[in-house]
């Protein structure tokens, strides 16, 4: 991927070392138990294993609470498990890194850097020369649209286009994993479109493996290879999203769309098959 | 050009608080006639508007110090008002001298030592409680302690406003640097920055602007430091005239030297102000406005900039 814009970054480093495993991420029995503060435990993950392959679109759905988010920090390493493993690009995730750089929820657009600056951040917290960084920001601020911004203050930039700016510093870091925790939840339903137009193009283009946590079943229907379904901490439901791209609403009206996500809301806990569901997780747990 | 458009414009459309001003200065001079007389010629009870700048104001005079430009009172002179401003500069010179260096230092020291102590959150709690039993000593009184220490003197005044200003922004900063959102210190890290660049690429300038206040406070403060300083054991500065006045119970003078140090902390609070808001010109509710720019961005992604403005 970064080949293609003539560079190699640090993270490409780090996946080079890893045998030919870039992007391949694998959770293995991971749990996550807080202490709630009246004494007791909150189980936000229960033993969750499943292994994704290099250049996979995948999105973690499932209700508000219900451990998308935690599972996503535990993969990018801002939280550690309490039992269980994660390794990314063949090497156990001990802490976060350029490797598995995060796109979050909330505005993380450092509003005291220039648009510029906040796309070279990662470039120049590891390292990469002011040239490079530079030729790197060009790319990336273009590919995202926003080339006429580079000076301006995050201030001055909608919340969208801020949203382009945290997609084009991840982006320029070229990792093979990024990770999206609900990034475009805070914005309108026509930028959000705009969006992911925007973040499949790119995808496209460097073929990264994506974790992208969303509570919108349609916006994984529109994004996903997979789709990782999380409830009550557990994984319910690990499903192929086999409809062609791109996914317009004729696409999503098509019959195949429209069962796959039945059974996503049936399984977690809407629908006709509720009942069906409701035994096959209390299985699941057992 | 402004300033003076803001002026012209708030002369042509007075704002409300000048009625209290008014009121106030009528309230005074009404207060001053109503009041029983004194039987000190040069200190009437309340002294009318009239006495504050004549009499009181040419009696200033007598705190010029030198020989040259204007008669010296204490050695006979006439009272002049040329002496009476010269008297207000000499002494407003020496007062801000202290109050600017002992700002400075104070600032610095106060915003460097958080920000150094702030990185590990062990020296942050050690340092915590004792910060805070000092900041609840009352700094005035610990001014004769400070000119025992010091001397009654330039360090001995700097030294004691430095102290004071030190310990409200160590404390300001402190806290700052623990409410800076974590979602930048996890985007940081996230994005391969170690925890030296995090801290001093995103939280140090993420703190900066929750200190304005504590300035702002600083500003205020080192004026009372200053003056109270001077007051209590200085052979100069304004809180020195005000002592002067004080023995001779001249109100008048206190009036004018009241007055002049509130347009000197008002003057100080608008250029720390201004300072400020240019070093944190990137905080969105700070600087000049954008929403040329937000529109012209919204424009850009194709939707209303009512609809897609978030900030």
């Amino acid at each position: 991927m970064t080949e293609d814009a003539g560079f190699t970054t640090a993270a490409d480093q780090v996946a080079a070392e890893t045998e030919g495993r870039h992007g391949a991420v694998e959770v293995k029995d991971a749990s996550c138990v807080f202490h709630h503060r009246k004494g007791h435990l909150v189980h936000a993950l229960r033993d969750v294993t499943f292994s994704v392959e290099p250049g996979e679109f995948v999105c973690i759905v499932g209700p508000s609470g219900h451990g998308k988010t935690t599972l996503l920090r535990v993969i990018a390493g801002l939280q550690a498990p309490s039992g269980g493993s994660v390794t990314a690009g063949g090497r156990t995730v001990e802490g976060p890194g350029a490797d598995r750089p995060m796109v979050f929820q909330q505005d993380t657009v450092f509003p005291w850097m220039h648009v510029r600056d906040n796309v070279e951040f990662g470039l120049r917290s590891n390292g990469i020369d002011k040239e490079d960084r530079r030729r790197r920001s060009d790319h990336w601020l273009k590919a995202v649209g926003l080339e006429a911004f580079a000076d301006s203050w995050p201030k001055e930039l909608s919340g969208g286009m801020r949203k382009r700016v945290a997609l084009a510093a991840v982006l320029a870091l070229g990792a093979d994993v990024i990770l999206m925790d609900e990034p475009f939840g805070s914005v309108d339903y026509f930028t959000r479109r705009s969006l992911h137009e925007l973040l499949l193009e790119l995808w496209a283009e460097t073929r990264n493996t994506i974790f992208f946590v969303t509570h919108d079943i349609e916006e994984a229907l529109i994004l996903a290879d997979r789709v990782l379904l999380i409830k009550n901490g557990q994984l319910v439901d690990d499903l192929r999203v086999n409809l062609p791209r791109p996914r317009d609403e004729d696409v999503r009206a098509r019959a195949e769309a429209v069962e796959l996500q039945k059974l996503i809301l049936g399984h977690l806990g809407f629908g006709a098959d509720v009942a069906d569901n409701r035994r096959m997780v209390s299985e699941a747990r057992s | 050009m402004a300033p003076v458009r803001r002026v012209l414009e708030s002369i042509r459309r007075p704002p409300v608080s000048w009625i209290t001003w008014g009121v106030i200065i009528v309230g005074w001079e009404v207060a001053a006639h109503l009041a029983p007389a004194s039987t000190v010629r040069n200190s009437p009870i309340v002294p009318s508007w009239e006495f504050v700048f004549t009499d009181a104001l040419r009696q200033l005079s007598g705190s010029w110090p030198f020989d040259y430009w204007a008669p010296n009172p204490s050695r006979g002179g006439e009272e002049t008002y040329l002496g009476a401003f010269l008297a207000i500069g000499y002494h407003s010179y020496q007062s801000l001298l202290r109050l600017v260096v002992g700002l400075v230092i104070g600032v610095m020291a106060g915003v460097g030592s958080a920000l150094g102590i702030s990185y590990w959150r062990f020296a942050r709690r050690l340092v915590w409680t004792p910060l805070n039993f000092l900041r609840m000593v009352p700094l005035l009184a610990a001014i004769p302690l400070f000119q025992f220490w010091f001397g009654a003197s330039m360090t001995g005044t700097t030294v004691f406003i430095a102290f004071g200003v030190w310990v409200l922004l160590m404390v300001s900063t402190i806290n700052a640097v623990n409410n800076v959102q974590d979602r930048y210190i996890e985007s940081a890290r996230t994005l391969g920055a170690s925890r030296r660049w995090t801290y001093l690429t995103v939280v140090v300038p993420a703190a900066l602007p929750e200190l304005r206040t504590s300035l702002l406070l600083a500003a205020g403060l080192s004026w009372s430091l200053t003056v109270g300083s001077e007051y209590i054991g200085l052979p100069n500065g304004l809180g020195n005239i005000l002592a002067v006045a004080e023995f001779n119970t001249n109100t008048g003078r206190m009036i004018i030297i009241a007055i002049i140090i509130a347009l000197y902390a008002l003057l100080t609070f608008y250029f720390l102000d201004k300072l400020f808001r240019r070093l944190v010109s990137w905080v969105p509710t700070l600087g000049d406005g954008s929403n040329l720019s937000r529109v012209a961005g919204s424009a850009a992604i194709g939707v209303p900039a009512d609809e897609s403005i978030s900030v």
